[in-house]
């Protein structure tokens, strides 16, 4: 199995115009994973908008 | 749609009404928390080597940003999570978690990724969750739900208000309609816009811009969703005409800027649904219908849809048939 790359990305934060922080994340290099190999499932579930506004509705 | 409709425990989260506050929080950096099953091995970072072991490698135990499953490894750490502390999944939408106590206290959380947002009726249950949230994940407490997605929310004593006033004037300002006049309806009734692959095409990518931008903006605008669905079926070939009813749209928003949806409090027990649709609206194509319907839960319209119908009817019954479907 050959491991996945990493690479740093890095962002800059503004408050007020100004350069507030250095902000900077590991990420990996997704794209060289293999189906099978080292990910199976992928799906998660995010809820739909309609249930937000429902519930909005009947808890306020 | 709203299979909601129909499920016992959605009846007594109804029931259960209470003068309630919604809350949100984020959670920093939430895909770090998810739990891999998978075996994967990750390069060392740069700059961060191993002096002598340059060559060896790390195994991930916990999920990465950019991992293929980071995503489904964080949904399900935080699914175990609420299991664990006794709350009740909601069968039709698995992201609806719901907790009760005697006394009728009721604690609401709804997960969108690492926005939660929740409701209470009782202050010491909301405290203990948040402060064992706060425990668990590393959290980063929002207070009284201001934003949701990017739309913003006002909670007064007569309900909840859902609006993009924002994000409306900033695609206004990004096509350069912030100036136009604004107009009362979002498209010329009885408007029949037809692909028009002989004629001279518009520029495709500003065109796909825009309707993009619009259809982010039926998130709190049913009224939009008739004209954004009509003229997103001619992005693969824009004319002139197709512009024109885009810009049209751009300003009816214009007009309708300072309009919002009040969800209004406490009323449930007022549904109501509206359907309609033509028959082979789509004359000159391909002779398939269009349909819509809105909901209305106490005269807050919550879910909408207006789209064209997958298949060629031959009556105007099928048609109605196909859209209460």
């Amino acid at each position: 199995m050959k491991p996945i790359g990493v690479k740093w990305v890095s962002r800059l934060n503004y408050e007020n115009g100004e350069v507030n922080k250095y902000k900077a994340r590991l990420v990996a290099k997704g794209y060289a994973q293999q189906y099978g190999v080292n990910y199976t499932e992928v799906f998660a579930k995010v809820t739909r908008l309609d249930t937000i506004r429902s519930i909005n509705t009947c808890f306020s | 749609m709203l299979k909601l409709l129909d499920l016992t425990p959605f009846d007594r989260l109804i029931l259960a009404l209470a003068n309630t506050k919604y809350f949100s929080v984020d959670v920093k950096s939430a895909f770090f928390h998810g739990e891999l099953s998978e075996e994967i091995f990750v390069q060392q970072p740069l700059g961060y080597e191993k002096k002598g072991q340059e060559d060896k490698v790390y195994k991930l135990r916990k999920a990465l940003y950019g991992l293929k499953q980071a995503p489904k490894a964080w949904y399900s750490k935080t699914e175990a999570y609420f299991v664990q502390t006794s709350f009740e999944r909601c069968l039709c939408e698995h992201t609806l978690f719901t907790k009760w106590k005697e006394g009728g206290k009721i604690l609401t959380v709804s997960l969108y990724v690492d926005d939660l947002i929740y409701t209470e009726n009782d202050k010491s249950m909301c405290d203990d969750f948040k402060n064992s949230m706060i425990l668990e994940f590393d959290m980063f407490d929002l207070g009284k739900m201001r934003y949701l997605l990017g739309v913003e929310v006002i909670q007064n004593s007569d309900g909840i208000f859902a609006y993009q006033k924002k994000y409306a004037h900033e695609i206004l300002a990004s096509f350069g309609m912030d100036k136009s006049n604004s107009v009362h309806n979002p498209i010329v009734p009885g408007t029949k816009l037809t692909k028009d692959e002989a004629g001279t095409k518009f520029d495709e990518t500003l065109f796909k811009q825009v309707v993009g931008s619009l259809m982010y903006l039926t998130a709190t605008r049913p009224d939009l969703m008739y004209g954004v669905s009509l003229i997103s079926r001619f992005m693969s070939y824009p004319t002139q005409s197709h512009w024109l009813a885009a810009k049209r749209l751009l300003r009816y928003v214009k007009g309708i800027i300072e309009l919002r949806i009040l969800y209004k409090k406490g009323d449930c027990s007022d549904w109501r649904a509206y359907t309609d649709s033509d028959f082979a609206g789509d004359l000159d194509d391909d002779r398939k219908s269009t349909s819509g319907f809105v909901f209305l839960l106490s005269s807050g319209a919550i879910s909408w849809s207006s789209k064209k119908q997958p298949v060629v009817t031959l009556s105007t019954i099928e048609t109605e048939y196909i859209a209460v479907a």
